[in-house]
């Protein structure tokens, strides 16, 4: 289990962690969100020891992380690093042999991972000569190849067409199914919120929410109901209750808790309603309103 | 796998990396250095030994002063002697065809171009030839002219300055010496530049920390750097003695010996200097600002060389040549020069190893400082600073 405990690290006058804690357990994705600024990198390369907290502890099944028990750890940068001039299957055999597998183990497990990555014909290829949706498969093998226990991806999904997206969220989910310990970052909350049972949300350094994400929705004070045909003439007998949105015979109405189910479905009959939706805020929204607060 | 291992696999990576580099640049060198050699030795032979040519105008002398000249000459010499109308013998004079014209035997005319040693040469071959003539006509023979001439007994010593040769050893140590240290110095800073540009140093650095990442680069990029000195300085002597056209002095064997030492001295030293650099730049764009300027070190060592090994003017060499940033480059053209004393080999590689010592753990700490720093640009100073946060990693 990854344990970070009230990180802190400043770079000048900017405070990049405040107190930051979260824990990700074997066999766990862990989606991190928040906004630009959040701090988010700045914690993945603190498990890495590429900079020194000014504060704080982070830890590996409660020992402290040196470099061979990093070196059992998978780490995609969000700005993606690979040896632009040297040939896929030969930089992923090396960065494999660095982390400590041997150099048949280390072969045989790369043509693994680049025919599963349908790349073995560009085994021999420069990184610099793929696409960039290979190049992306390639890192995402240079952080997996050595079977990490933990594996910290800045950004995977950035730029990534949705075939991709699933075809990687899809690879993250069998791992995470075999015990791995998933820490990933994303802005493509609509990934997150398909592939995570849990999501941490950072802001200004802090941790500010946390928790499954259905919990998460439940957790806030606003809902929807979402009509097809009929009028909107009952949003005025609910009190708070406003039109968001509407096209076509549909519209999104927000209203507060105070509301209950059984008003709502009362103040509908008789409206011509023919389907209605009635559901916590999606994940987007849970996510700003904690960037807000 | 052991730090040594990860040393050794990081090191392997950045031989293989640049192996066509490598290559290519080995095989220029060694194409330049032996066809340097090949031309040099098939122009040289052109020249040959030096000439002296004379215009007689009395025909009979000809053959008595050819004959006598060459006795009045050290070393070889390509002779030519012919009659000549006093008329046409002025024309080739003046046209520099002859060095001289004997007129008679009491009478020589001198091209405006003819060398001191030429006129001595003409001189004493007259002089020796009126002598034998006189004593002819006195009666005298050979022995009793030969008792009359008191000889001056003269030998050799055994031990031949070879001046120009080492002049050369000298000269070419500088060079090979600024060359391997700024070229592969500037590979290693640039090396540093793409690691840190393409954020695979991140990716690195989850295995292996940044002192073993930049121990891997200095030994394998210095390791390098030393196999091509050795091939190129190989090629080099084995050309020039095979083609028996220069002589290789004695002194290039002790000069390479040398080189070989400051070398690796050198290397750690400047190395970890341009390491450092390069991790400042954020990207190969703006890294040419930071390493750059870094150049003008070797490149002062490398201008006072070959100035002062090709004019014999020691003095500041001499100085330079104790201070760390530039006995690498100087020390093995003096030690060749023969004019070095023992203390100050002694005191010279006493500074350069304590500086070197200073620079590599200043070098990695700017090099830890820099190359975490993502892929923003950093300054000296604060990457410095950072670099102690990762010192203990």
């Amino acid at each position: 289990m990854l344990s970070v405990d009230r990180l802190e690290k400043s770079f000048g006058t900017v405070k990049a962690l405040d107190g930051c804690s979260l824990e990700v357990k074997s066999g766990q994705m862990l989606g991190l969100l928040g906004p630009n600024g959040a701090g988010k990198t700045t914690l993945m390369r603190g498990v890495f020891g590429l900079i020194r907290p000014d504060a704080g502890v982070i830890s590996w099944n409660g020992s402290p992380i040196d470099q061979a028990t990093r070196r059992r750890f998978g780490y995609m940068p969000e700005e993606r690093g690979l040896y632009p001039k040297l040939g896929v299957r030969w930089q992923l055999v090396y960065l494999a042999r660095l982390h400590g597998m041997n150099e048949s183990e280390a072969e045989r497990t790369a043509d693994r991972w680049l025919a599963e990555f349908s790349l073995s014909d560009r085994a021999s290829s420069k990184v610099n000569e793929l696409s960039h949706g290979n190049q992306q498969r390639v890192q995402l093998i240079a952080a997996l190849i050595h079977e990490p226990e933990l594996v910290i991806l800045d950004e995977p999904f950035a730029g990534l067409d949705p075939i991709a997206s699933e075809f990687m969220a899809g690879v993250l989910a069998d791992l995470a199914e075999k015990g791995t310990a998933i820490l990933f970052s994303s802005h493509q909350l609509d990934v997150v919120e398909d592939l995570c049972q849990e999501v941490v949300i950072m802001h200004r350094g802090r941790v500010v929410l946390e928790g499954a994400v259905d919990e998460l929705r439940a957790a806030s004070d606003t809902r929807y109901v979402e009509t097809t045909g009929g009028s909107t003439s009952w949003v005025s007998d609910l009190p708070g209750a406003e039109i968001v949105h509407r096209s076509g015979g549909r519209a999104r109405v927000r209203l507060g808790l105070d509301s209950s189910l059984e008003a709502i479905a009362g103040v509908l009959s008789g409206s011509g309603i023919t389907q209605f939706v009635y559901e916590p805020p999606p994940l987007s929204e849970v996510f700003r309103e904690a960037a807000k607060s | 796998m052991t730090g040594l291992g990860l040393v050794r696999m990081a090191a392997w990576r950045e031989v293989y990396s640049r192996r066509k580099a490598f290559l290519i640049t080995t095989a220029l060198a060694v194409t330049l250095v032996v066809g340097g050699l090949i031309v040099a030795a098939v122009t040289g032979s052109n020249d040959g030994p030096p000439a002296i040519a004379v215009g007689v105008v009395d025909r009979a002398a000809v053959e008595p002063i050819e004959t006598e000249i060459p006795v009045h000459v050290y070393g070889e010499v390509m002779v030519s002697v012919a009659g000549f109308e006093r008329e046409e013998g002025m024309v080739l004079l003046r046209s520099g065809e002859i060095d001289a014209l004997v007129v008679d035997a009491h009478s020589v005319l001198w091209a405006p171009s003819a060398p001191r040693w030429i006129v001595d040469t003409v001189v004493s071959t007259m002089t020796q030839i009126n002598l034998s003539t006189t004593a002819a006509e006195l009666g005298l023979d050979d022995a009793a002219l030969a008792a009359l001439q008191t000889p001056i007994v003269g030998e050799t010593i055994d031990y031949e300055p070879d001046d120009e040769g080492v002049m050369l050893v000298s000269v070419i140590t500088v060079i090979v010496m600024f060359i391997a240290i700024l070229a592969y110095g500037q590979w290693i800073a640039y090396g540093v530049v793409e690691e840190k540009a393409n954020r695979v140093a991140e990716l690195v650095l989850g295995a292996i920390t940044p002192t073993q990442l930049l121990t891997a680069k200095m030994v394998a990029l210095g390791g390098l750097g030393l196999v091509q000195l050795t091939i190129v300085a190989g090629a080099g002597l084995g050309t020039a003695s095979l083609l028996d056209q220069l002589e290789v002095p004695d002194v290039a064997a002790s000069a390479w010996g040398w080189s070989v030492f400051w070398f690796v001295l050198g290397f750690a030293f400047y190395g970890s200097v341009y390491a450092a650099a390069g991790s400042l730049a954020a990207d190969s764009q703006e890294a040419g600002s930071v390493i750059t300027p870094l150049n003008i070190l070797p490149g002062l060592g490398y201008m006072v060389g070959v100035i002062a090994f090709s004019s014999g003017a020691d003095v500041v060499a001499r100085i330079m040549s104790l201070i760390p940033f530039w006995t690498p480059m100087l020390m093995p053209g003096r030690v060749a020069t023969g004019s070095v004393e023992t203390w100050e080999l002694v005191l010279a590689t006493v500074l350069m190893v304590a500086a070197t010592a200073a620079v590599v753990r200043i070098g990695a700490r700017v090099y830890l400082g820099g190359i975490t720093q993502s892929t923003r640009k950093v300054g000296w100073r604060q990457a410095f600073r950072g670099g102690s946060d990762l010192v203990t990693r």
